[in-house]
Protein backbone atom coordinates (compact mmCIF):
# COMPACT_ATOMS: atom_id res chain seq x y z
CA UNK A 1 0.00 0.00 0.00
CA UNK A 2 2.91 2.20 -0.74
CA UNK A 3 1.02 4.96 -2.52
CA UNK A 4 -1.14 5.58 0.54
CA UNK A 5 1.73 6.90 2.62
CA UNK A 6 3.79 10.04 2.08
CA UNK A 7 6.48 10.00 -0.58
CA UNK A 8 9.30 10.09 1.93
CA UNK A 9 7.73 7.37 4.08
CA UNK A 10 7.39 5.20 1.00
CA UNK A 11 11.00 5.83 -0.05
CA UNK A 12 12.25 5.12 3.46
CA UNK A 13 10.37 1.83 3.47
CA UNK A 14 11.99 0.84 0.19
CA UNK A 15 15.40 1.97 1.44
CA UNK A 16 14.98 -0.06 4.60
CA UNK A 17 14.12 -3.18 2.62
CA UNK A 18 17.49 -2.85 0.91
CA UNK A 19 19.58 -1.59 3.81
CA UNK A 20 17.97 -3.32 6.75
CA UNK A 21 19.14 -0.41 8.89
CA UNK A 22 15.79 0.99 9.94
CA UNK A 23 16.31 4.54 8.68
CA UNK A 24 13.84 7.10 9.95
CA UNK A 25 13.00 10.45 8.40
CA UNK A 26 15.58 12.33 10.47
CA UNK A 27 18.42 10.08 9.25
CA UNK A 28 18.36 11.03 5.57
CA UNK A 29 17.95 14.14 3.48
CA UNK A 30 16.48 13.61 0.02
CA UNK A 31 17.61 15.69 -2.92
CA UNK A 32 15.47 16.64 -5.90
CA UNK A 33 14.67 13.67 -8.13
CA UNK A 34 15.16 13.71 -11.88
CA UNK A 35 14.25 11.34 -14.70
CA UNK A 36 16.89 8.74 -15.48
CA UNK A 37 18.97 9.05 -18.62
CA UNK A 38 18.60 6.38 -21.28
CA UNK A 39 21.80 4.73 -20.07
CA UNK A 40 20.60 4.73 -16.46
CA UNK A 41 17.21 3.40 -17.49
CA UNK A 42 18.88 0.56 -19.35
CA UNK A 43 21.15 -0.27 -16.41
CA UNK A 44 18.75 0.08 -13.50
CA UNK A 45 15.31 -0.21 -15.06
CA UNK A 46 13.84 2.67 -13.05
CA UNK A 47 12.42 5.96 -14.25
CA UNK A 48 13.84 8.25 -11.57
CA UNK A 49 17.01 8.90 -9.60
CA UNK A 50 17.47 10.88 -6.42
CA UNK A 51 20.47 11.74 -4.27
CA UNK A 52 20.26 10.87 -0.59
CA UNK A 53 22.48 12.43 2.04
CA UNK A 54 23.07 11.23 5.53
CA UNK A 55 21.73 13.76 7.97
CA UNK A 56 24.29 15.45 10.19
CA UNK A 57 24.77 13.41 13.31
CA UNK A 58 23.05 10.30 12.00
CA UNK A 59 24.32 7.17 13.68
CA UNK A 60 23.25 4.94 10.81
CA UNK A 61 25.23 6.24 7.84
CA UNK A 62 27.56 8.90 6.50
CA UNK A 63 28.08 10.42 3.07
CA UNK A 64 25.73 10.41 0.15
CA UNK A 65 24.78 8.29 -2.81
CA UNK A 66 22.21 7.96 -5.55
CA UNK A 67 19.31 5.57 -5.62
CA UNK A 68 17.01 4.61 -8.46
CA UNK A 69 13.28 4.00 -8.16
CA UNK A 70 9.97 4.38 -9.97
CA UNK A 71 7.92 7.51 -9.64
CA UNK A 72 4.33 6.75 -10.52
CA UNK A 73 2.67 8.27 -13.57
CA UNK A 74 -0.46 10.23 -12.67
CA UNK A 75 -1.86 9.23 -16.04
CA UNK A 76 -2.62 5.83 -14.54
CA UNK A 77 -5.39 7.45 -12.55
CA UNK A 78 -7.29 8.53 -15.63
CA UNK A 79 -9.69 5.58 -15.75
CA UNK A 80 -10.98 6.17 -12.25
CA UNK A 81 -14.70 6.69 -12.45
CA UNK A 82 -15.51 9.76 -10.41
CA UNK A 83 -18.86 10.46 -12.04
CA UNK A 84 -20.65 10.00 -8.74
CA UNK A 85 -18.16 12.05 -6.74
CA UNK A 86 -18.44 15.77 -6.17
CA UNK A 87 -15.73 18.41 -6.29
CA UNK A 88 -16.00 22.21 -6.06
CA UNK A 89 -15.51 24.09 -9.32
CA UNK A 90 -13.45 27.24 -9.92
CA UNK A 91 -11.32 26.84 -6.84
CA UNK A 92 -7.55 26.80 -6.55
CA UNK A 93 -5.45 23.77 -5.68
CA UNK A 94 -5.81 24.37 -1.98
CA UNK A 95 -9.59 24.12 -2.43
CA UNK A 96 -9.83 20.89 -4.39
CA UNK A 97 -6.81 19.05 -3.01
CA UNK A 98 -8.51 17.85 0.20
CA UNK A 99 -11.42 16.54 -1.90
CA UNK A 100 -9.14 14.56 -4.21
CA UNK A 101 -7.14 13.23 -1.28
CA UNK A 102 -10.38 12.26 0.42
CA UNK A 103 -11.64 10.25 -2.54
CA UNK A 104 -8.37 8.60 -3.55
CA UNK A 105 -6.75 8.39 -0.12
CA UNK A 106 -3.44 9.19 -1.83
CA UNK A 107 -1.72 11.86 0.27
CA UNK A 108 -0.84 14.34 -2.48
CA UNK A 109 0.58 17.60 -1.17
CA UNK A 110 1.23 21.02 -2.65
CA UNK A 111 4.86 19.96 -3.11
CA UNK A 112 3.69 17.29 -5.53
CA UNK A 113 1.28 19.21 -7.73
CA UNK A 114 1.37 22.28 -9.94
CA UNK A 115 -1.24 24.95 -9.19
CA UNK A 116 -4.32 24.54 -11.39
CA UNK A 117 -7.85 25.70 -10.68
CA UNK A 118 -10.76 23.33 -11.04
CA UNK A 119 -13.21 24.18 -13.81
CA UNK A 120 -16.54 22.99 -15.15
CA UNK A 121 -16.46 21.48 -18.65
CA UNK A 122 -19.62 20.00 -20.19
CA UNK A 123 -21.24 19.42 -16.84
CA UNK A 124 -18.25 17.83 -15.15
CA UNK A 125 -15.80 19.43 -12.77
CA UNK A 126 -12.33 18.93 -14.22
CA UNK A 127 -9.30 18.87 -11.98
CA UNK A 128 -5.88 18.71 -13.53
CA UNK A 129 -3.25 16.91 -11.52
CA UNK A 130 0.19 17.82 -12.86
CA UNK A 131 3.25 16.56 -11.03
CA UNK A 132 5.88 19.11 -10.14
CA UNK A 133 9.32 18.32 -11.53
CA UNK A 134 10.64 17.94 -8.00
CA UNK A 135 7.92 15.65 -6.70
CA UNK A 136 9.48 12.65 -4.99
CA UNK A 137 6.63 10.34 -5.83
CA UNK A 138 4.90 11.42 -9.00
CA UNK A 139 5.37 12.26 -12.66
CA UNK A 140 3.04 13.04 -15.53
CA UNK A 141 -0.35 14.66 -15.62
CA UNK A 142 -4.00 13.61 -15.61
CA UNK A 143 -7.37 15.30 -15.64
CA UNK A 144 -9.91 13.89 -13.20
CA UNK A 145 -13.54 14.43 -14.08
CA UNK A 146 -16.01 14.73 -11.23
CA UNK A 147 -19.64 14.26 -12.12
CA UNK A 148 -21.32 14.57 -8.78
CA UNK A 149 -23.48 17.42 -7.57
CA UNK A 150 -22.05 20.10 -5.37
CA UNK A 151 -22.10 19.57 -1.63
CA UNK A 152 -25.75 19.34 -0.72
CA UNK A 153 -25.22 21.76 2.16
CA UNK A 154 -24.62 24.54 -0.39
CA UNK A 155 -28.24 24.22 -1.53
CA UNK A 156 -29.64 24.93 1.93
CA UNK A 157 -29.86 28.10 3.93
CA UNK A 158 -30.57 26.29 7.15
CA UNK A 159 -32.41 23.36 8.62
CA UNK A 160 -35.74 25.12 9.21
CA UNK A 161 -38.44 24.89 6.56
CA UNK A 162 -41.39 27.29 6.27
CA UNK A 163 -44.93 26.10 6.83
CA UNK A 164 -47.11 24.72 4.01
CA UNK B 1 58.49 19.44 -4.04
CA UNK B 2 58.21 15.70 -4.21
CA UNK B 3 54.84 14.16 -4.94
CA UNK B 4 54.35 11.99 -1.87
CA UNK B 5 51.40 10.16 -3.39
CA UNK B 6 53.48 8.29 -5.93
CA UNK B 7 55.30 5.03 -5.28
CA UNK B 8 58.45 5.28 -3.18
CA UNK B 9 60.72 4.24 -6.04
CA UNK B 10 59.34 7.13 -8.08
CA UNK B 11 59.76 9.51 -5.14
CA UNK B 12 63.44 8.52 -4.98
CA UNK B 13 63.71 8.82 -8.76
CA UNK B 14 62.45 12.40 -8.52
CA UNK B 15 64.89 13.12 -5.70
CA UNK B 16 67.81 11.90 -7.84
CA UNK B 17 66.60 13.93 -10.81
CA UNK B 18 66.44 17.12 -8.74
CA UNK B 19 70.11 16.86 -7.82
CA UNK B 20 71.11 15.33 -11.16
CA UNK B 21 69.16 17.06 -13.92
CA UNK B 22 68.96 14.89 -17.01
CA UNK B 23 69.19 11.64 -15.13
CA UNK B 24 65.73 10.65 -16.30
CA UNK B 25 66.76 11.26 -19.91
CA UNK B 26 69.65 8.86 -19.62
CA UNK B 27 67.82 6.40 -17.43
CA UNK B 28 64.07 6.72 -17.84
CA UNK B 29 61.77 5.44 -15.12
CA UNK B 30 62.06 1.68 -14.86
CA UNK B 31 65.60 1.36 -16.14
CA UNK B 32 67.36 1.36 -12.77
CA UNK B 33 66.90 -0.66 -9.62
CA UNK B 34 67.52 0.40 -6.06
CA UNK B 35 69.25 -1.81 -3.54
CA UNK B 36 68.25 -2.16 0.07
CA UNK B 37 68.89 1.12 1.84
CA UNK B 38 71.29 1.20 4.77
CA UNK B 39 71.59 3.60 7.66
CA UNK B 40 74.25 6.23 7.39
CA UNK B 41 75.90 8.10 10.23
CA UNK B 42 74.79 11.70 9.90
CA UNK B 43 77.55 14.13 9.14
CA UNK B 44 77.05 17.21 11.34
CA UNK B 45 78.24 19.40 8.51
CA UNK B 46 75.75 17.96 5.99
CA UNK B 47 73.06 20.60 5.42
CA UNK B 48 70.60 17.89 4.39
CA UNK B 49 71.35 15.63 7.37
CA UNK B 50 71.37 12.60 5.12
CA UNK B 51 70.98 9.41 7.08
CA UNK B 52 70.54 6.76 4.39
CA UNK B 53 72.51 5.34 1.54
CA UNK B 54 71.34 3.14 -1.29
CA UNK B 55 72.98 1.57 -4.34
CA UNK B 56 71.59 2.39 -7.73
CA UNK B 57 72.30 0.09 -10.69
CA UNK B 58 70.93 -0.25 -14.21
CA UNK B 59 68.03 -2.66 -14.32
CA UNK B 60 68.72 -6.07 -15.86
CA UNK B 61 68.16 -6.04 -19.59
CA UNK B 62 69.25 -2.43 -20.02
CA UNK B 63 72.40 -1.30 -21.72
CA UNK B 64 73.80 0.69 -18.83
CA UNK B 65 76.57 -0.54 -16.61
CA UNK B 66 78.04 0.41 -13.30
CA UNK B 67 76.77 1.21 -9.84
CA UNK B 68 76.45 4.33 -7.77
CA UNK B 69 75.55 4.97 -4.15
CA UNK B 70 73.42 7.94 -3.29
CA UNK B 71 72.87 9.44 0.13
CA UNK B 72 69.56 10.95 1.15
CA UNK B 73 67.36 11.42 4.16
CA UNK B 74 64.37 9.18 4.69
CA UNK B 75 61.18 10.71 6.01
CA UNK B 76 60.81 10.10 9.74
CA UNK B 77 57.12 9.38 10.33
CA UNK B 78 57.40 10.39 13.97
CA UNK B 79 58.41 13.86 12.79
CA UNK B 80 56.02 14.06 9.87
CA UNK B 81 53.08 13.35 12.17
CA UNK B 82 54.46 15.18 15.20
CA UNK B 83 51.63 16.65 17.21
CA UNK B 84 49.05 14.70 15.21
CA UNK B 85 47.02 11.65 16.04
CA UNK B 86 46.69 9.31 13.11
CA UNK B 87 43.07 8.38 13.47
CA UNK B 88 41.33 6.32 10.83
CA UNK B 89 37.54 6.52 10.96
CA UNK B 90 36.51 4.02 8.35
CA UNK B 91 33.57 1.68 8.52
CA UNK B 92 33.89 -2.03 8.04
CA UNK B 93 31.65 -4.89 9.11
CA UNK B 94 34.19 -6.64 11.31
CA UNK B 95 35.27 -5.46 14.76
CA UNK B 96 38.96 -5.79 13.88
CA UNK B 97 40.67 -4.41 10.81
CA UNK B 98 43.59 -6.20 9.16
CA UNK B 99 46.87 -4.39 8.52
CA UNK B 100 46.46 -4.77 4.77
CA UNK B 101 43.20 -2.81 5.03
CA UNK B 102 44.14 -0.07 7.47
CA UNK B 103 47.44 0.67 5.79
CA UNK B 104 45.48 1.31 2.61
CA UNK B 105 43.05 3.59 4.50
CA UNK B 106 46.04 5.45 5.91
CA UNK B 107 47.54 5.90 2.46
CA UNK B 108 44.22 7.22 1.14
CA UNK B 109 43.61 9.61 4.03
CA UNK B 110 47.10 11.09 4.29
CA UNK B 111 48.17 10.75 0.66
CA UNK B 112 51.33 8.78 1.34
CA UNK B 113 52.53 5.65 -0.38
CA UNK B 114 53.21 3.28 2.48
CA UNK B 115 52.28 -0.31 1.70
CA UNK B 116 51.94 -3.48 3.72
CA UNK B 117 55.44 -4.57 2.72
CA UNK B 118 56.92 -1.51 4.43
CA UNK B 119 55.67 -2.53 7.89
CA UNK B 120 57.60 -4.61 10.40
CA UNK B 121 54.51 -5.44 12.41
CA UNK B 122 51.47 -6.24 10.35
CA UNK B 123 49.00 -6.17 13.22
CA UNK B 124 45.22 -5.90 13.08
CA UNK B 125 43.58 -3.09 15.05
CA UNK B 126 40.40 -3.47 17.10
CA UNK B 127 37.75 -0.78 16.98
CA UNK B 128 38.65 2.10 19.28
CA UNK B 129 42.15 0.73 19.72
CA UNK B 130 45.59 1.45 18.27
CA UNK B 131 48.81 -0.18 17.17
CA UNK B 132 52.36 0.91 16.49
CA UNK B 133 53.18 1.23 12.83
CA UNK B 134 56.95 0.66 12.49
CA UNK B 135 58.81 0.90 9.19
CA UNK B 136 61.09 -1.89 8.04
CA UNK B 137 64.77 -0.94 7.71
CA UNK B 138 64.44 -1.81 4.03
CA UNK B 139 61.71 0.80 3.45
CA UNK B 140 63.03 3.10 0.75
CA UNK B 141 61.62 6.48 1.78
CA UNK B 142 60.20 6.22 5.31
CA UNK B 143 61.49 5.30 8.76
CA UNK B 144 60.37 5.55 12.34
CA UNK B 145 57.29 4.47 14.28
CA UNK B 146 53.90 6.08 14.86
CA UNK B 147 50.70 5.01 16.57
CA UNK B 148 47.68 4.38 14.37
CA UNK B 149 44.18 4.56 15.88
CA UNK B 150 41.07 3.11 14.33
CA UNK B 151 37.48 4.10 15.04
CA UNK B 152 34.94 1.94 13.34
CA UNK B 153 32.78 4.86 12.30
CA UNK B 154 29.43 4.93 10.59
CA UNK B 155 28.62 3.01 7.47
CA UNK B 156 28.78 5.12 4.29
CA UNK B 157 25.72 5.18 2.07
CA UNK B 158 27.94 4.17 -0.83
CA UNK B 159 28.72 0.99 1.05
CA UNK B 160 25.04 0.33 1.73
CA UNK B 161 23.90 1.03 -1.81
CA UNK B 162 26.09 -0.40 -4.54
CA UNK B 163 25.40 -0.79 -8.23
CA UNK B 164 23.86 -4.14 -7.42
CA UNK B 165 21.13 -2.82 -5.14
CA UNK B 166 20.72 0.90 -5.73
CA UNK B 167 17.58 0.28 -7.79
CA UNK B 168 14.85 0.09 -5.17
CA UNK B 169 11.93 -2.28 -5.44
CA UNK B 170 8.50 -1.04 -4.54
CA UNK B 171 6.40 2.07 -5.10
CA UNK B 172 3.57 0.20 -6.74
CA UNK B 173 -0.01 0.75 -7.54
CA UNK B 174 -2.01 -2.09 -6.05
CA UNK B 175 -1.87 -4.77 -8.71
CA UNK B 176 1.39 -3.56 -10.15
CA UNK B 177 2.82 -0.74 -12.19
CA UNK B 178 1.02 -1.60 -15.38
CA UNK B 179 0.53 1.79 -16.96
CA UNK B 180 -0.93 0.56 -20.24
CA UNK B 181 -3.64 -1.95 -19.45
CA UNK B 182 -6.88 -0.49 -18.08
CA UNK B 183 -8.32 -2.32 -15.15
CA UNK B 184 -5.39 -2.40 -12.74
CA UNK B 185 -5.90 0.77 -10.84
CA UNK B 186 -5.83 1.98 -7.25
CA UNK B 187 -8.72 2.14 -4.93
CA UNK B 188 -10.30 5.12 -6.57
CA UNK B 189 -12.03 3.04 -9.18
CA UNK B 190 -13.70 0.94 -6.56
CA UNK B 191 -15.14 4.01 -4.98
CA UNK B 192 -17.36 4.33 -8.04
CA UNK B 193 -19.35 1.48 -6.54
CA UNK B 194 -19.21 3.10 -3.20
CA UNK B 195 -22.23 5.30 -2.80
CA UNK B 196 -21.56 5.24 0.92
CA UNK B 197 -23.54 2.20 1.98
CA UNK B 198 -23.62 3.41 5.57
CA UNK B 199 -27.41 3.63 5.36
CA UNK B 200 -27.61 -0.18 5.28
CA UNK B 201 -24.56 -0.58 7.48
CA UNK B 202 -26.54 -2.24 10.27
CA UNK B 203 -27.77 -4.93 7.87
CA UNK B 204 -24.29 -5.47 6.51
CA UNK B 205 -22.88 -5.63 10.03
CA UNK B 206 -25.58 -7.99 11.22
CA UNK B 207 -24.27 -11.10 9.51
CA UNK B 208 -20.96 -12.87 9.53
CA UNK B 209 -19.43 -12.51 6.08
CA UNK B 210 -16.57 -14.94 5.81
CA UNK B 211 -16.66 -16.26 2.31
CA UNK B 212 -19.94 -18.16 2.29
CA UNK B 213 -22.17 -18.07 -0.77
CA UNK B 214 -25.38 -16.23 0.06
CA UNK B 215 -28.65 -17.38 -1.45
CA UNK B 216 -30.77 -14.91 -3.47
CA UNK B 217 -33.28 -14.89 -0.62
CA UNK B 218 -30.78 -13.95 2.04
CA UNK B 219 -31.72 -10.62 3.67
CA UNK B 220 -28.23 -9.20 3.21
CA UNK B 221 -28.33 -9.94 -0.53
CA UNK B 222 -31.75 -8.36 -0.94
CA UNK B 223 -30.75 -5.28 1.04
CA UNK B 224 -27.64 -4.80 -1.04
CA UNK B 225 -29.43 -5.27 -4.36
CA UNK B 226 -31.99 -2.67 -3.32
CA UNK B 227 -29.24 -0.32 -2.33
CA UNK B 228 -27.29 -0.75 -5.56
CA UNK B 229 -30.39 -0.31 -7.70
CA UNK B 230 -31.26 2.89 -5.86
CA UNK B 231 -27.80 4.38 -5.79
CA UNK B 232 -25.91 3.39 -8.93
CA UNK B 233 -26.56 4.01 -12.58
CA UNK B 234 -26.49 0.29 -13.30
CA UNK B 235 -30.08 -1.02 -13.52
CA UNK B 236 -29.52 -4.74 -13.71
CA UNK B 237 -28.38 -5.51 -10.19
CA UNK B 238 -30.13 -8.70 -9.17
CA UNK B 239 -30.19 -11.40 -6.55
CA UNK B 240 -30.24 -14.18 -9.10
CA UNK B 241 -27.47 -16.74 -9.39
CA UNK B 242 -24.44 -14.61 -10.00
CA UNK B 243 -22.47 -16.79 -12.33
CA UNK B 244 -25.29 -17.04 -14.84
CA UNK B 245 -26.74 -13.55 -14.86
CA UNK B 246 -25.21 -10.14 -15.39
CA UNK B 247 -25.72 -7.98 -12.32
CA UNK B 248 -26.20 -10.89 -9.96
CA UNK B 249 -24.42 -10.76 -6.62
CA UNK B 250 -25.55 -13.85 -4.74
CA UNK B 251 -23.79 -17.20 -4.67
CA UNK B 252 -20.39 -15.55 -4.70
CA UNK B 253 -17.72 -15.27 -2.02
CA UNK B 254 -18.51 -12.44 0.39
CA UNK B 255 -16.14 -10.97 2.90
CA UNK B 256 -16.36 -8.08 5.30
CA UNK B 257 -13.24 -6.18 6.35
CA UNK B 258 -12.57 -3.64 9.05
CA UNK B 259 -10.54 -0.86 7.43
CA UNK B 260 -7.73 -0.10 7.20
CA UNK B 261 -6.72 -3.66 6.54
CA UNK B 262 -3.54 -5.04 5.05
CA UNK B 263 -5.49 -7.90 3.51
CA UNK B 264 -7.14 -5.58 1.01
CA UNK B 265 -4.96 -2.51 0.64
CA UNK B 266 -6.74 -1.29 -2.47
CA UNK B 267 -9.88 -0.70 -0.40
CA UNK B 268 -8.34 1.29 2.40
CA UNK B 269 -9.91 4.70 2.63
CA UNK B 270 -9.77 7.67 4.89
CA UNK B 271 -13.55 8.04 4.69
CA UNK B 272 -14.80 4.55 5.55
CA UNK B 273 -14.04 1.97 8.20
CA UNK B 274 -15.78 -1.08 6.70
CA UNK B 275 -16.08 -2.68 3.32
CA UNK B 276 -17.88 -5.62 1.79
CA UNK B 277 -15.95 -7.51 -0.87
CA UNK B 278 -17.80 -9.73 -3.32
CA UNK B 279 -15.29 -11.91 -5.09
CA UNK B 280 -15.94 -13.38 -8.53
CA UNK B 281 -15.83 -17.14 -9.05
CA UNK B 282 -14.99 -19.20 -12.12
CA UNK B 283 -17.58 -18.45 -14.78
CA UNK B 284 -18.94 -15.34 -13.09
CA UNK B 285 -20.29 -12.50 -15.19
CA UNK B 286 -17.45 -10.32 -13.94
CA UNK B 287 -13.83 -10.85 -12.94
CA UNK B 288 -12.22 -9.50 -9.82
CA UNK B 289 -14.02 -7.85 -6.94
CA UNK B 290 -16.92 -5.59 -6.20
CA UNK B 291 -16.06 -3.49 -3.18
CA UNK B 292 -18.72 -1.60 -1.26
CA UNK B 293 -17.65 0.83 1.43
CA UNK B 294 -19.58 2.01 4.43
CA UNK B 295 -18.97 3.59 7.80
CA UNK B 296 -20.25 2.49 11.17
Amino acid sequence: MSIYVSNTADLLAMINVTSGLGFVASDLVFGTPRPTTQAELTQYGKNSVVAINSAAGSTKSVGFTKIFYDRLDLKSLENIDLTSCACPSDVALAGWLPVVVGYLNIPFTTTDLVEHSSSTVTGKVNVQLEAKAGSLGWIGTVTLKFGGYADIATAFNGDTLSSF
Amino acid sequence: MTDYRQAQTLMLYDLIEKSNPGFKVSYPVGTVVFGIPADLAVNPNDPYKNDTTVRVTPAPGNTGIGVVSVNYRRIDLAKQFRGMTIRLTNYQVFASVAAAVWVQWLAEKYGISITLDDLTNQIAIGSGSNTAMAMKPSCLCYKGTVQVYWTRGVRPLTDIFTDANRALAGRLYPGGNDFTTPGRKPQGEFLAFCQDASSIGSTLEGVSLTGQSYAPTDPVVIALVDFLLANTSRTDWAARTAATGVGGISNLSWFRYVLPNAAIPEANSAKYNRCIVIQSLAGSWFAGKIIIHYKV
